[in-house]
């Protein structure tokens, strides 16, 4: 029998892709190797989150996990969608 | 050339109360003379070593992805952990994961399935939970952590089970059967259950999921209790329109997902020969075909919903809005939707 497009099939993983933006990441931020970066492809289907999104995490040791978000599915993601450093704040 | 597909390494998750025996489990396994090597993430040193395996700090950093949302909540430390593992040049067997008695299990088990190449690299095996035969009946009544430890459960290790008497242990059992159906109950006495009971279950496999518990279509989990978290089941002779089915089940998730800590089934589609199972962990759903049903087999469709107050009546109204209706669908056949063709 024809079965149609299945939409529960386990997303399929893009681990090239997903390295590729690590890569973007670690440049961009120049982190060392002692940092791990994450980056999940979301479809939160919570009221108010966008249908698909990229969220990177940036796991420094000790720290708060740094989290960016592109709103596009990680496939879509190009080095100029993320966003830069944000500034460090200066002494006052 | 066809691309290999990377080895996953298996991922047990140990949870379970102070005191229940995970640490006599995680030690069984490694002491056995299995040749195998593992990792084994803990939360404090020196209770767990054996030479040979690599044993890892966990410091169940949560990692929350979108603002508190527990569906798109995971546990930084483990990614971190493993990203670490991936790099070394050893391999390992398996990864043991062992989560403190009041860890949440559902970042530990949403962080397999987020990150690629963490889902690359290894699979969620299955959750086990170790409980205390004689302490578990209070635990669940003080504790919601208690009741939801069990219902992530595939497996649940019913230990010390010496120390009680068989009509209690019968007790315990159809206590952890109210809040989880689907779960293996293993009793033992130290931990004394076979690796292969605990180990390599792919208990998320979809290939797998439900055959651990062999008697899922034919037993009835019809309960009426109070707790915090609740199971219930629901079942159909009828075949599911999958035009109906697919997007009610999608939308069920969604809606209700938050407090929807385990869900699983298996679906009987009209002209389908294959079974069609589901399963989800709170928002995370997943669904395929399995295996075809066999001859002496009911088409039965059960799902199994297990979670915190859910309201059964309208999740059961719209299952059952889900049947299939030959009269409705050959007015409605051809390619209305363009979705589901039978052949």
């Amino acid at each position: 029998m024809n079965r149609p497009a299945n939409p529960l099939a386990p997303r399929r993983a893009l681990p090239e892709k997903a390295r590729q933006v690590k890569a973007w990441v670690r440049e961009l931020h120049g982190l060392g190797e002692d940092v791990v970066v994450s980056v999940t492809e979301l479809a939160c289907r919570d009221d108010g989150c966008p249908e698909v999104e990229t969220v990177i995490g940036i796991m420094r040791a000790g720290q708060k996990v740094e989290t960016l978000r592109i709103h596009r599915s990680l496939a879509e993601v190009l080095r100029e969608d993320l966003p830069a450093p944000a500034a460090k704040a200066r002494p006052s | 050339m066809p691309i290999p597909t990377p080895v996953q390494t298996p991922v047990t998750v140990f949870t379970g109360y102070l005191g229940a025996g995970k640490t006599t489990l995680l030690n069984r396994i490694l002491s056995e003379q299995h040749g195998k090597k593992y990792a084994v993430i803990v939360n404090e040193f020196g209770e767990v070593g054996i030479d040979n395996d690599l044993i890892v700090d966990a410091d169940e950093e949560v990692f929350e992805m979108n603002n508190g949302c527990i569906c798109c909540t995971v546990r930084g430390d483990l990614i971190r952990i493993i990203d670490g593992l991936m790099r070394r040049k050893d391999r390992f067997d398996a990864i043991l994961v062992e989560t403190t008695g009041l860890a949440d299990p559902a970042p530990v088990a949403q962080t397999f399935f987020v990150d690629d190449e963490v889902r690359l690299k290894t699979r969620l095996d299955a959750i086990v939970t170790v409980v205390d035969a004689k302490h578990l009946p209070g635990e669940i009544e003080r504790a919601h952590e208690a009741q939801e430890q069990l219902a992530f459960a595939d497996i649940v290790i019913l230990n010390k089970a010496d120390l009680v008497s068989e009509a209690e242990l019968k007790a315990v059992e159809a206590r952890i059967r109210k809040i989880n159906p689907t779960a293996s109950i293993r009793r033992s006495t130290r931990c004394d259950v076979p690796l292969d009971e605990v180990l390599d279950r792919g208990a998320f496999d979809l290939d797998r999921v439900l055959e651990i518990e062999p008697h899922f279509l034919e037993e009835e989990h019809e309960h009426e209790h109070d707790d915090h978290v609740t199971s219930f089941s629901l079942v159909s002779d009828v075949p599911l329109d999958p035009r109906r089915f697919l997007p009610w089940i999608e939308q069920t998730t969604q809606h209700f997902g938050i407090d929807m800590l385990r869900m699983k089934g298996i679906v009987a589609f009209p002209g389908d020969d294959d079974r069609f199972v589901v399963q989800a962990v709170h928002m995370l759903l997943e669904g395929g075909h399995q295996r075809a049903w066999r001859s002496d087999e009911r088409r039965v469709s059960r799902l199994v919903f297990i979670g915190r107050d859910l309201p059964r009546d309208i999740i059961e109204a719209g299952f059952l809005k889900c049947r299939s209706d030959p009269q409705r669908d050959a007015e409605n056949s051809g390619p209305a939707d363009g979705r589901w063709t039978p052949a």
